[in-house]
């Protein structure tokens, strides 16, 4: 029979349901961990970054469909390709890339972590380390709400909620390499960065040093891939979604 | 620290970046989604209906030049661009070939003067001397044969001559009588002819005056001259060295004064009358309007996509700019004038729903008006209802706009 209790310094704490992991990875991110890494829970792990996807995928979708540019390529199209039919279809082609894109980072970087981990003498277990990663994603559910509360409480709003530098800066007013720097400096990136550091410490049973060790040098190159395709590459490749000047009425 | 005060904590720090994050994406967000567009004043003016065209510059009088002889050129005096006057030399033609022709027609026509007088001093009366001598030699033997004929009838009354000496005498007066006819219808002959011939002789001899003449003008011709007083616009010989009878070899246009020839829609003609004020601009003078009146308009249309009906634009003033002739030009022809309305440009208005919608701007923000409009032209149309003159409203991307968007003027690239 499957214990309720869990030994931790020979204290025994309850275990938590479902709901209770998702808010102790708010409260108590290490003790959660603990509890997953004894006993698993893929499916949860799974259902968090695909409902973070889900939620900010239409979230997204809503505010596609308020960009004026957005809806004026969509009314030049021909009268026989049906522009609804079109937007919708790609609205939902766009939401299962999301998924597929979500789910199938959490398996690389899963992976990448499997791999390296034991190098730094860890000893831990896939299924384990993909259900904290997915844990780790937590913070974002918050994001998502956020994200939706914004888009409804703004109406004529089409721009995404933004939690990191870039928001101080204006697109068209920085470099595309400087405005991509910024973007990787998010609040909830850091706040998963810390979760992930956490709970891969506790599934390789190694100090948090070297699980940030690791954790750190996968964002650093991420982040780096990211600037380098949205700061460079990008613009070279399409140069006419970059190249915009604007100034204010109030400098007439 | 308790477990009740440490979730207390985080969830208020929770909370505070969430927060905060709604705080700066609100304040921040707003810019970002600002609508780029331009702005435009309500203000007071005309609003004047016009008719607008496309044309080219001409010079107030065009003419060809035209060469009327044929043959190589010897000489050209004038290039694309000169001043030229009246009966300034353009080109010099070839002459030797004409020089031989009026040589040639000379000698025909002394020629000719040279057989009449010898026709009327010599052949003529000869002639004519011939046929009177030979009737006046018919009259004698006639006169002969009827003196003979009465001896004749008395020597047979009495017997001496026979019957058939008789008649052969009367024989000889009918045939002295049919020779005196031939001689008098020679001379009569004769005098017809002398004067067929002198008519015909005279003929020719004005046949050869003409072509002398002739001659002599083409000689003259193959001096081509300037036929006004203007600039060469068209140089259409360039470096032919053979002109051809009737051949265009220049275009001179009196540049003092210059016209617009502009090409009106089939739509639009029936409203453009003579003497319609019309406000010409062209790429080349892009500070001024030149002012014109429309002094023509064509009878019937051309045609290229559709159909189109030429009207000249007489140019009051060029205002010292440079007019050329060939340059393009846009031409606005007024053809109905209003006083001082309240109006905005033509792009301020959007219709939806039926109804006429404008966005003022003010501080930033974008916010819905409905209006009533009254005519229009390309550039404005009038407001009877909904603005206010000097307010300010959202031009490009006006479609794109919502109640309080957030927009920002766009920049023009230099």
């Amino acid at each position: 029979m499957e214990s309720n209790n869990n030994q931790t310094n020979g204290i025994s704490v309850p275990r938590k349901n479902w709901l209770g992991r998702i808010t102790g990875v708010f409260y108590e991110p290490a003790e959660t961990f603990r509890q997953l890494d004894e006993k698993p829970d893929l499916i949860t792990a799974l259902l968090i970054p695909l409902v973070v996807t889900l939620i900010s995928g239409s979230a997204g979708i809503i505010l596609s469909f308020r960009n004026p540019e957005f809806m004026d390529k969509m009314s030049q199209m021909p009268d026989k390709a049906n522009p609804q039919i079109f937007m919708w279809v790609g609205a939902i082609v766009g939401i299962i890339f999301a998924i597929i894109w979500c789910l199938g980072s959490i398996l690389l970087k899963s992976g990448i972590i499997h791999v390296i981990a034991p190098f730094m003498n860890g000893k831990g277990n896939y299924k384990n380390l993909l259900t904290v990663i997915g844990y780790a994603y937590v913070p974002y559910l918050i994001f998502s709400l956020l994200f939706s509360a914004y888009v409804l409480l703004n109406p004529t709003s089409f721009t995404p909620l933004m939690a990191n530098l870039s928001i101080l800066v204006k697109k068209d007013e920085v470099s595309p390499l400087i405005f991509s720097l910024l973007s990787q400096f998010d609040v909830f990136a850091f706040w998963m960065l810390f979760l992930c550091i956490t709970g891969v410490s506790v599934v390789y049973k190694f100090s948090r040093k070297k699980a940030a060790i690791i954790i750190l040098g996968l964002w650093l190159v991420t982040a780096t891939v990211s600037v380098i395709v949205g700061g460079i590459v990008g613009p070279k490749l399409f140069p006419k979604a970059y190249n915009q000047t604007s100034e204010s009425v109030d400098s007439e | 620290m308790k477990k009740p005060v440490k979730r207390i904590i985080i969830t208020l720090v929770i909370i505070v970046i969430c927060g905060l994050l709604l705080s700066v994406n609100q304040i921040f967000g707003s810019k970002r989604d600002a609508v780029k567009i331009t702005i435009g004043k309500v203000d007071k003016g005309p609003v004047e209906q016009v008719v607008q065209a496309t044309g080219i510059i001409e010079p107030g009088e065009k003419n060809k030049v035209r060469v009327e002889v044929e043959g190589n050129v010897l000489e050209k005096l004038a290039k694309e661009g000169d001043v030229v006057k009246k009966g300034d030399v353009l080109l010099i033609v070839d002459q030797t070939k004409l020089k031989n022709e009026l040589l040639d027609a000379e000698i025909k026509l002394k020629r000719l003067q040279n057989n009449l007088k010898t026709l009327i001093e010599t052949t003529g009366p000869s002639e004519e001397l011939n046929a009177k001598n030979d009737l006046e030699k018919s009259k004698i033997s006639l006169d002969y044969a009827v003196k003979n004929l009465e001896t004749m009838r008395r020597m047979y009354k009495e017997e001496i001559i026979t019957r058939r000496q008789l008649e052969e005498a009367e024989r000889n007066l009918d045939t002295s009588k049919l020779d005196y006819q031939g001689s008098e219808q020679q001379l009569k002959s004769q005098k017809e002819k002398f004067a067929k011939s002198l008519s015909e002789a005279k003929w020719e001899i004005e046949l050869a005056q003409a072509d002398l003449k002739e001659a002599k003008r083409k000689l003259d011709q193959a001096i081509v001259r300037a036929s006004i007083t203007g600039t060469i616009v068209e140089d259409l010989l360039k470096e032919k060295r053979y002109v051809g009878f009737g051949e265009e070899i220049f275009s001179i246009g009196d540049v003092s004064r210059f016209n617009a020839k502009v090409k009106v829609d089939e739509l639009d003609i029936s409203k453009v009358k003579i003497g319609q004020p019309a406000l010409i601009s062209s790429e080349a003078f892009k500070d001024v309007k030149l002012e014109s009146h429309v002094t023509e308009i064509a009878s019937q249309a051309t045609r290229e996509t559709f159909a189109q009906i030429e009207v000249t634009l007489q140019i009051d003033s060029t205002h010292q700019r440079p007019v050329r002739p060939n340059l393009s030009v846009d031409a606005e022809i007024q053809i109905e004038k209003s006083g001082n309305l309240l109006r905005v440009p033509i792009e301020a208005v959007i219709k939806k729903d039926g109804k006429n919608l404008v966005f003022v701007i003010n501080k930033n923000r974008a916010h819905r008006r409905e209006v009533a409009v009254g005519s229009a032209n390309q550039k404005y149309i009038v407001i009877t209802k909904g603005l206010k003159e000097g307010e300010q409203v959202a031009l490009k991307n006006a479609d794109r706009l919502k109640e309080n968007s957030f927009v920002e003027k766009e920049k023009t690239k230099k």
